[in-house]
């Protein structure tokens, strides 16, 4: 293990926009950061909050929530407005237990977005960096 | 036959009431059965050894609890847990927020010792409240604040006999009684407002009630008297955390309000009697 901080960030994915955005990354060859971890759920409104809490409670640095844009973007109308709700509500509750909101973040993203993508995962991975590993590992009962 | 023993820690003894409350069922229930030790209706100090069957209420708040749980536990073949105390720790964990140092000036203000707890022959207390099963393994729990005493009765009867005793698995909108729309009122109202109408689901109306994520077989009793329910039963799946679920189930539903969640003031809302089993309760001890 090197000194430096290798943050580890989940990323939530909704499989018709933001893994599409991810995998067309992947195409395009862009490069997005190696700390985030994705996983491709059905909806973003299949996040529940104890998902998100989960992550971190397994020892993530970062949660980021993604699915398609706003406005009718959805696939299943409006599952990406309940995780937005969700999210928010969540970050309130982070703050409240000392992680700090920050760590969460919600974006929206169309399945031919691949550099917003890379953009939006690289600048919530140098925030999780600057903000230093959470602490919070805790052996799995 | 087999031997029962009832054992209490910190709670109200609410639990060992449901118990007498059984009345004639309770008399043909332990007919065939000894009642060792049981601190309410006899006169014994120690816990015998061996114990068929222990039922403990109350959760683990002092060391002296601890002690006497682990004993209890060490002596029995069959362990249950009944009541939301000793299933989720109860309303008392709601003090996990605190320290113990904060939780002793917040109980007695400037008359609270400056520097230490108190000590000498007082058990020291624990630094959380602590639910039975996260000291000592735990054979079946039954919820409830206090449990339904027809629940209690089939419960044992079903432990007594070598079973294994039925939970409901369904939440206790299923059980209720009031109509639902599927429309939200915007607004958040608070228990001392009256409702506007006494047949409508309670939540549509803007009250926070826990039903969706609280576990029937309460017939939802607090509902038929108009007040939402407080989820005393707990998760409606051990594998689920209430207050979470809750706050899932009221974003989903469109509530913004809750954006306004901090652990103080909301974890009395949704997490009242299951906070010490709560991910969040877990999460802000690791801070």
């Amino acid at each position: 293990m090197g000194s430096k901080f290798e943050p580890k960030v989940v990323a939530f994915c909704c499989w018709w926009c933001a893994y599409g955005a991810a995998d067309l990354a992947g195409i395009s060859k862009l490069t997005y950061p190696a700390s985030v971890r994705i996983v491709r759920v059905p909806c973003s409104g299949r996040i529940d909050a104890l998902h998100i809490l989960k992550a971190f409670r397994a020892g993530a640095d970062g949660v980021i929530v993604a699915g398609c844009l706003k406005d009718g973007g959805c696939h299943y109308v409006d599952g990406n407005m309940k995780a937005e709700r969700r999210v928010k509500a969540l970050k309130k509750a982070l703050d409240s237990v000392g992680i700090g909101s920050e760590r969460l973040e919600m974006y929206f993203l169309s399945a031919g977005m691949p550099d917003k993508f890379v953009e939006y995962t690289t600048e919530f991975a140098r925030r999780i960096e600057q903000l230093g590993p959470v602490g919070l590992e805790v052996k799995q009962a | 036959m087999t031997t029962i023993a009832t054992l209490s820690l910190s709670g109200d003894a609410g639990c060992h009431v449901i118990l007498a409350s059984l009345h004639e069922k309770l008399i043909k229930l332990l007919e065939p059965h000894e009642l060792v030790f049981c601190q309410i209706l006899k006169d014994s100090r120690t816990i015998p050894d061996p114990v068929d069957l222990t039922l403990v209420e109350g959760s683990v708040r002092t060391e002296y609890d601890r002690e006497r749980l682990r004993e209890a536990r060490a002596r029995t073949k069959t362990f249950v847990a009944i009541g939301s105390c000793a299933c989720f720790g109860g309303i008392q964990s709601l003090c996990n927020v605190l320290d113990r140092q904060e939780l002793m000036r917040e109980t007695y203000g400037a008359m609270a010792p400056e520097t230490s707890l108190p000590r000498g022959d007082l058990p020291e207390v624990l630094p959380k409240n602590l639910p039975v099963h996260e000291v000592v393994n735990v054979d079946f729990s039954i919820p409830g604040c206090p449990p339904e005493s027809d629940e209690v009765a089939s419960c044992l009867q079903a432990i007594l006999s070598g079973g294994t005793p039925q939970l409901s698995l369904k939440n206790v909108c299923d059980e209720c009684k009031k109509e639902r729309k599927g429309k939200l009122e915007a607004k958040i109202r608070r228990l001392t407002e009256r409702p506007t109408d006494l047949d409508r689901c309670l939540l549509e109306l803007g009250y926070v009630c826990m039903g969706p994520a609280t576990r029937a077989g309460c017939q939802a009793k607090c509902l038929a008297a108009n007040v939402p329910c407080e989820g005393c039963r707990g998760p409606a799946d051990q594998k689920y955390d209430q207050g979470v679920a809750m706050l899932d189930a009221l974003t989903s539903a469109g509530r913004d309000a809750i954006s306004v969640y901090s652990l103080a003031t909301m974890s009395a809302m949704y997490h009242r009697y299951s906070f010490a089993t709560s991910i969040l309760a877990k999460l802000f001890e690791r801070k």
